[in-house]
């Protein structure tokens, strides 16, 4: 038994239950939107929690390599096929909400756009992301494998090549990249705490709100990323993007201006991670 | 990790549980998918736990595949409700 079993079995414990508490959500939040809460940020964060805990008993690097692509993949799919599917719900006038839902009007001073960061160009790291992939899908670095993937990430690679204009370049700054993590992972226990306290309301309790946010971030990146981490983020989803404004479901709020503060804190981050500090810095002077 | 893997999965069986009721009351399609995906979230955990349990790593291909089959899933799902509107 060793400190490492004992971190592995906390989280294991402590994901399960959060899994538990987010199926009961389910049944307990009074509509679809308000359930999607429960299902994304307690069910996931309970489901990576478990996962995470086996990639640490795993012990064979290629199970902790297989792992961590899961624990990527639920953290990347899950926000965003639940994000499609709120906005489909939102369009369909079947839907029922729940009847305290409050459309809420913006009346923000819409903040000073940061200079539009359109690059284009290629993704020379494409072939190695497809290679890190496929290592990581087989989970072993045995010979045969390595120039599989190389001949597949190539060749994709070089096909794809004519399709590359379209994506965007991707500068990653690694400081700002870290400060981001740190501050999604303090937002995404915050935010399961959130949903986790909701359970002890009575449906009438529960106030949601959908709140129209005008977003600062441009490149197809940020607004992907920024979408993906505010699902996580204390009570949103993201509804919709229609033009520069975001529309994000909140479980339970009488607060919307700390929900956009929250949102713009995260945009924030978003920005510093693609752009390096000093082009965030320059769009929020009060920080 | 014996008594670990226990709890964990008590609590699985009763998300696992409690998914299950979500999708047969509904009442929309979404709410059903919502809980499906739930439900297959649950069995990727529980596989994690069975890999704590017993370090047997057979099973990791099938949590990629049960990952990436949840998101395709979703989105199936949004594009059947998006056309459903849009008539």
């Amino acid at each position: 038994m060793t400190i490492v079993d004992v971190l592995a079995g906390t989280a294991l414990v402590i994901g399960s239950i959060l899994a538990a508490l987010g199926a009961f959500g389910l049944l307990r939040f009074p509509d679809v939107f308000t359930r999607m809460h429960a299902a994304t940020k307690a069910a996931a964060v309970g489901v990576i929690g478990t996962t995470a805990a086996a990639a640490v008993e795993a012990g064979a690097i290629g199970g902790v390599l297989v792992l961590l692509l899961v624990v990527a993949l639920l953290f990347l799919s899950g926000p965003l096929g639940m994000s499609l599917l709120a906005r489909a719900a939102y369009h369909d006038p079947e839907t029922p909400m729940w009847k305290n839902t409050r459309e809420l009007p913006v009346e923000l001073p819409i903040p000073e756009s940061t200079p539009t960061r359109r690059a284009g160009g290629t993704s020379p790291y494409l072939g190695l992301w497809l290679f890190a992939i496929w290592v990581a899908a087989f989970g072993s670095v045995a010979p045969n494998v390595l120039i599989g993937g190389l001949l597949v990430a190539g060749t994709l690679a070089v096909a794809l090549r004519r399709l590359a204009p379209r994506w965007p370049r991707v500068v990653l700054h690694p400081v700002a990249a870290l400060r981001f993590v740190g501050h999604f992972m303090a937002q995404l226990a915050a935010s399961t705490w959130d949903v986790v306290s909701a359970l002890r309301l009575s449906p009438e309790e529960i106030r949601p709100a959908i709140i129209e946010i005008p977003l600062r971030v441009r490149t197809r990146n940020e607004v992907t990323l920024l979408m993906n981490s505010i699902s996580f983020t204390p009570g949103t989803v993201a509804l919709e993007l229609h033009g520069h404004n975001l529309y994000v479901h909140v479980l339970t709020t009488d607060d919307p201006a700390a929900v956009v503060a929250e949102v713009a804190m995260m945009e924030d981050a978003v920005m510093a991670a693609f752009s390096g500090p000093a082009t965030a810095d320059a769009a929020t002077p009060q920080t | 990790m014996i008594v670990a893997t226990t709890i964990a999965g008590f609590f699985l069986t009763l998300a696992a549980i409690g998914a299950t009721i979500r999708v047969v009351l509904g009442p929309t399609v979404a709410d059903r998918m919502v809980a499906l995906d739930t439900l297959l979230f649950v069995g990727v955990g529980a596989l994690g736990v069975y890999i704590a349990r017993t370090g047997d790593t057979t099973y990791l291909p099938v949590l990629v595949v049960a990952v990436v089959t949840a998101f395709v899933s979703t989105i199936v799902v949004a594009r059947y409700i998006e056309a459903e509107t849009g008539q």
